[in-house]
């Protein structure tokens, strides 16, 4: 649900209408971008009021919606995020590149009709 | 059609071994290509493990069922929605839990938009909060095997659906969430996707180290953070069956099985969580 800001100048959007209390997935967020990037306005404003919840894979494509519309010469400004989503965000913003954990070994390998036996 | 009895677990088995057992014995020599008659009959108990990859089967395949209508079983799987499930959240938000601890079998598709999609999964994931009332500041750490174990069903499986389902043992004190999905499986997402041929072994281990399939070095995080979360986090148990191999950490011991015979074309998770009884920090599982 957009609504333009007249004193402000910028697209506002509320998530939780717009997409759901609780945002997990990546589609999702890029439909919204490319709507973004569609739109004539140069500034808009992602509201996450009554947000609940990112998961990490989201506060990932936000971070990256945010960069997208940078390298476009727009701005937008996440807003209203509670302590959990504010903390889900810090983690992607300081731990952007994953860790292979290749220590990680499977057990060894048993045949599961050994255990019905 | 074929008909498939479904033998019974082994009595007071009801761990994530046991049951993977019995989903063995139900689907090893079956193909999701042919239809079958699955007898309900003799079964006391359904397991999440069980009834969400046999409710895809049946969608999938076309298969038919029976049980008793009036069994407690008969009545437990009306009640979930077995094996249609609910797809849309009109129905959704009007289930009445009326004092049960589980949800309906809840379909997610990817005919349906983005929106309506995300919609239908937080509807989902407040539901179990519902039926598990965990600790205040827990809720992140309930939500988020969910959101990254659903979200990656439509980011790498190309399946048509996911499924899930959720179950609270008020009793027992804990929450079995399963999650599945019929798309193309670990093996074959990493050999169309990077050209390695790995076996069910060694994708399933790729997997769980965070190697990706997608080209940024910033991707690979779901899943393994996940089980970290269940396992590590809230003190539960995982499942991972995907192919013929399937790898359980349970009471925090790590096992993992060839399946002769039996081949699941897609994903399978289940998970075991006790419900939260206090708060938990999930930010040192997420790197």
């Amino acid at each position: 649900m957009y609504t333009y800001n007249h004193m402000e100048h910028r697209l506002h959007l509320k998530l939780a209408q717009e997409i759901a209390e609780i945002i997990s997935s990546r589609d999702v967020i890029t439909v919204i971008k490319n709507r973004l990037l569609n739109q004539p306005e140069k500034s808009f404003v992602l509201d996450f009021s009554s947000v609940a919840f990112t998961s990490r894979s989201a506060a990932h494509e936000f971070i990256l919606l945010e960069e997208d519309l940078k390298s476009h010469k727009k701005q937008v400004a996440l807003v209203h995020m509670n302590k959990d989503v504010q903390a889900m965000f810090s983690t992607v913003r300081h731990h952007r590149i994953a860790t292979q954990k290749l220590d990680f070994v499977l057990p060894q390998v048993m045949d599961i009709n050994v255990l019905a036996a | 059609m074929k008909d498939v009895t479904i033998t019974l677990p082994q009595l007071g088995d009801d761990s994530l071994v046991g049951v993977l057992r019995t989903l063995y014995a139900t689907l090893a020599n079956t193909s999701v290509q042919r239809q079958y008659h699955f007898n309900l009959r003799p079964v006391q108990w359904v397991h999440p493990l069980l009834a969400l990859p046999l409710s895809a089967f049946i969608q999938r395949s076309g298969s038919t069922y029976e049980v008793d209508n009036l069994s407690d079983v008969g009545k437990y799987l009306q009640m979930m929605s077995f094996p249609r499930g609910i797809d849309s959240l009109p129905p959704l938000q009007q289930y009445d839990f009326g004092g049960k601890n589980y949800t309906p079998i809840s379909v997610l598709r990817s005919t349906s938009t983005e929106s309506q999609r995300e919609k239908l999964q937080a509807q989902f994931e407040q539901m179990i909060l519902q039926v598990l009332q965990p600790a205040l500041g827990a809720t992140s750490a309930v939500y988020y095997p969910i959101s990254e174990l659903v979200t990656n069903i439509f980011d790498h499986s190309n399946s048509d659906a996911g499924y899930i389902f959720g179950q609270y043992y008020p009793k027992k004190n804990f929450l079995d969430i399963c999650i599945v999905d019929t798309g193309r499986g670990l093996a074959k997402t990493y050999r169309e996707e990077k050209g390695l041929d790995f076996s069910d072994k060694n994708a399933m281990q790729a997997a769980l180290q965070g190697r990706s399939t997608k080209p940024s070095k910033e991707r690979g995080f779901g899943l393994r953070t996940s089980k970290d979360i269940v396992c590590k986090a809230l003190g539960g148990s995982f499942s991972l069956i995907s192919g013929s191999f399937a790898y359980i950490t349970e009471v925090q011991k790590e096992h993992s099985f060839n399946l002769p015979n039996f081949y699941w074309q897609g994903v399978i998770i289940a998970y075991r969580i006790p419900r939260p009884i206090q708060m938990v920090d999930i930010t040192p599982f997420l790197e």
